[in-house]
């Protein structure tokens, strides 16, 4: 679809709002009119947080205007927190006024059917002739956290970080945001994509893709107006960051009636994963595969090839993760001879346990301080990643600051699966977040991660 | 606009794509002359914009053995011509040996565009459904993604039971000469290409099936 040149830089200037209206604001807490002021005013916004209501005089601390073209000059971005007649209605005013960009929240267009289809013509009539992008309808919003404009309608907890998400479902979105918070992963921006009437994936993949505090995306889509534009512009976009990709709607019947058969042998969602594939896309198939994709490709470097090594002091998990690491792509090289006997050496002679690739320490690795000698001597190997796991005991310390120290010294990517649960580990989850120690709660999540960060070379291979 | 079989032939011959010599024939001594030049055995069929699925209403002849045969498919193609298409031409191909069979169709996808569908072919292409995707134009490499995505590739890369192996390259080098065609080709709206058969030194197409503007 992509918006015109003027508009972009508006949606540009959206993101990057210094002054945002919220048009219909209320100080009802039981209201959704509540919503992006306190969102606003709990983040440390430092720009202008500008409510409109004619009901009050002031709102939650701040002046509240009795109409939009009390705001002079006009705001960077109007958040329409009105129902969908009275929202186009004023989409009007504002771009008479000359306002930047609008949201409209409220649902009631085309994806009610004939009635909403017409008004959400004139909404797309009007943004042309002003040239003034419209975020939605039918959506929460858009948030930028590293400036503080979190100014979605709904509560969102999560902190300023590296993954931009861009969602076509609110309810999708928000799962996905508070499934990478649980992992520590928090957020550059999230946007709402709703109906898409006037600015659309691929137009909100340009405004940010440029952006230095992103470095990842990760999308949610059910169905795009426009596949074949959204495939140009994804694949730019992917070729200098990665893009996953969440698709729902998998089940379409193929309905088409045609003379050939290669009509009927195609359904929708066959031309969705292809296209995701050859734009470069990373694809996964639940809320928590995205965030545990997206959590690995925004902090860990790329291997240089699929030489996986792995190491465990019990098995059983490092087994379950080769079943879905090994058809993969990765292979597991055997340990050289010297990096063996300095093992050996580490962990004792009398330990009953064949030193092998994955390794598998037994008894003696339990303690930090050799799991971690093992690890720099694996370190050394010609391995291109490593998945490690450590069972959470809370009697024994983590070999936290060692990992930390050999991560630094490396450029390989390395996974840590904890065997903890989240509330006991919650410390040291947080705090192998803070520094940059990629983990996980499960050996399947620590193998997704690595999947995806060699899924992601070999397409960067490719484009060479 | 269904093209006729040798139409649509015709077209992809001139665009350097490998297509089993076909030749239209008005009278049944030419039909032996060319059988004779070709060797037997051959084929013969009805070449028509009317009628699709040409096997299911017996306008096809397959494995002809000698003059007898032929004349005998010759006498029943023409009473067929005189029943179902008075314009249908009867053509005369040389039987192709035995080889792994693929398929090639191309659309245009309302939102998707210019789509390319590669797999598994011959009578099995419905019930296997081993096919891959991708949006024309596309690069070679996700040519060779695509065989790489179907289930039944390695097994008739290294040539499966009584089949030839197949080679890679000339596979690649079909797909991308019919991208080529179809991209300079706006008129073309779908195609079939099926039978594709691939051998050793060389992949062929034995039947396509053309709709047009």
């Amino acid at each position: 679809m992509a918006i015109s040149a003027t508009m972009m830089k508006k949606l540009k200037k959206a993101f990057d709002a210094r002054r945002v209206a919220i048009v219909g604001a209320s100080r009802d807490q039981q209201s959704v009119g509540i919503g992006p002021v306190m969102n606003l005013l709990t983040s440390s916004f430092q720009g202008e947080v500008l409510p409109v209501n004619p009901k009050y005089e002031q709102l939650l601390g701040r002046k509240c205007y009795p109409s939009l073209e009390a705001i002079d000059p006009p705001p960077d971005l109007a958040i329409l927190l009105l129902n969908q007649k009275l929202a186009v209605q004023m989409a009007e005013k504002a771009g008479q006024l000359g306002v930047s960009a609008v949201t409209i929240i409220a649902g009631g267009f085309k994806e009610v059917g004939s009635g909403g289809k017409e008004l959400e013509e004139s909404l797309k009539d009007l943004a042309k002739r002003y040239e003034m992008p419209v975020i939605g309808p039918n959506t929460l919003g858009i948030s930028s956290f590293h400036h503080g404009m979190h100014s979605i309608f709904w509560h969102l907890d999560t902190f300023p970080g590296p993954v931009a998400l861009i969602s076509q479902s609110g309810g999708v979105g928000t799962a996905l945001g508070q499934c990478l918070r649980t992992m520590h992963c928090g957020l550059s921006h999230f946007v709402g994509a709703g109906n898409c009437s006037v600015v659309d994936f691929s137009d909100y993949l340009e405004a940010l893709c440029d952006k230095p505090e992103v470095k990842v995306f990760c999308v949610f889509i059910e169905g795009l107006q426009d596949p074949r534009s959204f495939y140009e512009t994804a694949g730019r976009v992917a070729a200098r960051k990665p893009i996953i990709v969440y698709k729902a709607g998998k089940n379409e019947e193929v309905s088409r009636a045609t003379a050939t058969h290669t009509g009927s042998l195609t359904g929708e969602y066959d031309l969705y994963r292809a296209m995701f594939r050859q734009a470069g896309l990373i694809e996964v198939d639940s809320t928590r595969d995205a965030s545990v994709a997206a959590k690995a490709l925004s902090m860990l470097p790329l291997p240089g090839g699929n030489r996986l090594c792995a190491l465990t002091f019990t098995a059983g998990p490092s087994i379950v993760a080769m079943d879905k690491l090994v058809g993969q792509g990765w292979e597991l090289p055997d340990l050289s001879s010297a990096t063996m006997e300095k093992i050996r050496f580490i962990i004792g002679e009398k330990t009953p346990v064949e030193i092998q690739n994955p390794v598998d320490l037994t008894g003696p690795g339990f303690l930090p301080h050799t799991y971690s000698r093992v690890m720099e001597a694996l370190l050394e190997e010609p391995y291109d990643a490593y998945f490690l796991v450590w069972n959470y005991n809370r009697l024994i310390r983590l070999p936290i600051p060692e990992l930390e120290e050999l991560q630094k010294r490396t450029t390989k990517p390395m996974v840590l699966v904890l065997l903890a649960n989240q509330q006991e580990a919650e410390s040291y989850l947080s705090d192998c977040a803070a520094r940059g120690i990629c983990t996980y709660l499960t050996p399947e999540d620590g193998a997704l991660a690595l999947n995806a960060l060699l899924t992601r070379r070999q397409l960067l291979d490719r484009c060479s | 606009m269904i093209l006729p079989e040798h139409e649509a032939k015709e077209l992809l011959e001139k665009a350097h794509i490998p297509v089993v010599p076909t030749r239209t024939v008005d009278s049944f001594e030419e039909a032996e002359a060319e059988a004779r030049k070709m060797g037997y055995p051959v084929v013969m069929k009805l070449s028509s914009g009317r009628f699709s699925h040409k096997t299911d209403i017996g306008a096809v002849f397959l494995n002809i053995q000698d003059k007898p045969g032929l004349q005998k498919s010759y006498a029943e193609l023409t009473g067929l011509r005189d029943k179902l298409d008075r314009q249908a031409a009867i053509i005369v191909e040389p039987m192709a040996p035995e080889g792994a069979e693929f398929f090639i169709g191309i659309q245009r996808h309302e939102s998707f565009g210019l789509v390319m569908t590669m797999g598994l072919g011959g009578v099995w292409l419905e019930l296997f459904k081993d096919v891959a995707f991708r949006l024309l134009p596309a690069t070679r490499s996700d040519f060779r993604e695509m065989l790489s995505e179907l289930k039944g590739w390695p097994k008739l890369r290294a040539g499966f039971r009584n089949l030839p192996p197949v080679d890679s390259e000339n596979m690649l080098q079909l797909m991308e000469r019919i991208a080529e065609f179809i991209l300079k080709r706006d008129e073309i709206l779908e195609m079939d290409l099926n039978p594709i058969m691939a051998y050793p030194d060389r992949a062929l197409v034995v039947d396509a099936r053309m709709v047009t503007r």
